[in-house]
């Protein structure tokens, strides 16, 4: 009789449950944090050249991408196998460069107009005549702070 | 008696702090992808060139990239190895001669110095040449002027690297003793043809 009473009794302890939404929120937080905010899909190759002496870039707020690279795989097809040039979400031609750093310079209050960086994304095998292009456009629009985007290496060659 | 033992509960209440501890670590730790590059000031688009007179030929290092990627330092073909010790050599201010650039002595702070009056690194792209070759070349002639940088620090300033000097130490040696002179030269004829 008592060995079966005592099952009856028995309880499960219950779960404690109270932390659940600081766990969520850890989460969040930390998934929040982590994701890198990148505004256009990159859609050309882009191997960067390896380099050693690099400063980090800061104020990314102040930096407008210019990509430069062979279209990737998916979009051959229609753009071809050519070194292309994107800016923000769509391939462009050299001619669109000054209207992008102008809409880019829009966007800032006058302050920071002239602490706005151009960060170059280019492929490594890529031919320095596009890049030198580019560079005339930007230096006609006045957009002369530039920085090419490198991997951090100290094997260089 | 054996019949009423109940499991007591976890005492969770702490369990806050842990999560909070753990998300602000987590806060501090990561860092979103960050970009590293070499940064760069191009010319201002002048409307008159300037004039080859002015220029001496000794205070310039030519350095030519071919659309082979073959790298060419004042006349001679080099490896890419090379580069950064020739532009060392050039650049530095304690080699005196022809081949070197003009000299002037200035007392700085009550220390005596001898500087280049001016140095520059000219560099000569063809549009062929892989944009991997010029980084490198790039990265060669950065490094060459950082490394002299900190050497000029570490013999004037008490055996400090560039970085670890102060504001107005490194506004001096980055601007009068070492700068980063590196000019590109102007594309032939580019203007004119994009304008047509």
């Amino acid at each position: 009789m008592a060995k079966f009473k005592k099952e009856v009794a028995k309880e499960a302890p219950e779960i404690a449950t109270t932390s659940l939404p600081d766990i969520i929120f850890m989460l969040i937080f930390f998934f929040m944090v982590t994701t890198s905010m990148r505004q256009a899909t990159v859609m050309v190759e882009q191997k960067m050249p390896k380099a050693s002496e690099v400063k980090k870039l800061e104020n990314k707020a102040l930096v407008s991408y210019i990509y430069i690279g062979s279209p990737q795989k998916v979009y051959q097809d229609k753009w071809g196998t050519a070194t292309r040039i994107q800016l923000n979400d769509s391939f462009a031609e050299i001619e669109g460069i000054e209207a992008f750093i102008a809409s880019e310079r829009e966007t800032k209050n006058e302050v920071d107009q002239s602490k706005m960086t151009t960060a170059l994304k280019v492929d490594e095998n890529v031919k320095m005549g596009q890049v030198t292009d580019v560079k005339q456009a930007l230096r006609r629009v006045s957009a002369l702070k530039i920085i090419y985007i490198t991997l951090k290496s100290d094997q260089v060659f | 008696m054996a019949n009423i033992k109940k499991t007591p509960g976890i005492n969770a209440s702490s369990m806050a702090d842990i999560s909070f501890i753990l998300l602000i670590f987590f806060l501090m730790v990561t860092t979103m992808g960050t970009d590293y590059g070499l940064m760069r000031q191009l010319p201002p688009m002048s409307q008159d060139p300037v004039s080859d007179e002015k220029i001496i030929e000794r205070n310039v290092f030519v350095v030519n990239v071919n659309m082979s990627n073959l790298i060419q330092a004042e006349g001679n073909e080099i490896g890419i190895g090379e580069l950064r010790l020739k532009v060392k050599e050039f650049f530095n201010v304690a080699s005196e001669g022809d081949n070197f650039p003009v000299k002037m002595d200035t007392v700085v702070e009550g220390i005596p110095m001898r500087l280049n009056k001016t140095a520059v690194v000219s560099l000569q792209n063809d549009r062929g040449t892989s944009y991997k070759t010029y980084i490198q070349v790039q990265n060669e002639l950065a490094g060459a002027v950082i490394e002299l940088r900190d050497e000029f620090c570490r013999q004037y300033y008490g055996g400090k690297d560039f970085e670890d000097c102060d504001q107005k130490i490194q506004d001096f040696v980055g601007k009068k003793v070492y700068p980063m002179a590196i000019s590109e030269a102007e594309p032939v004829d580019k203007s004119k043809l994009k304008k047509k």
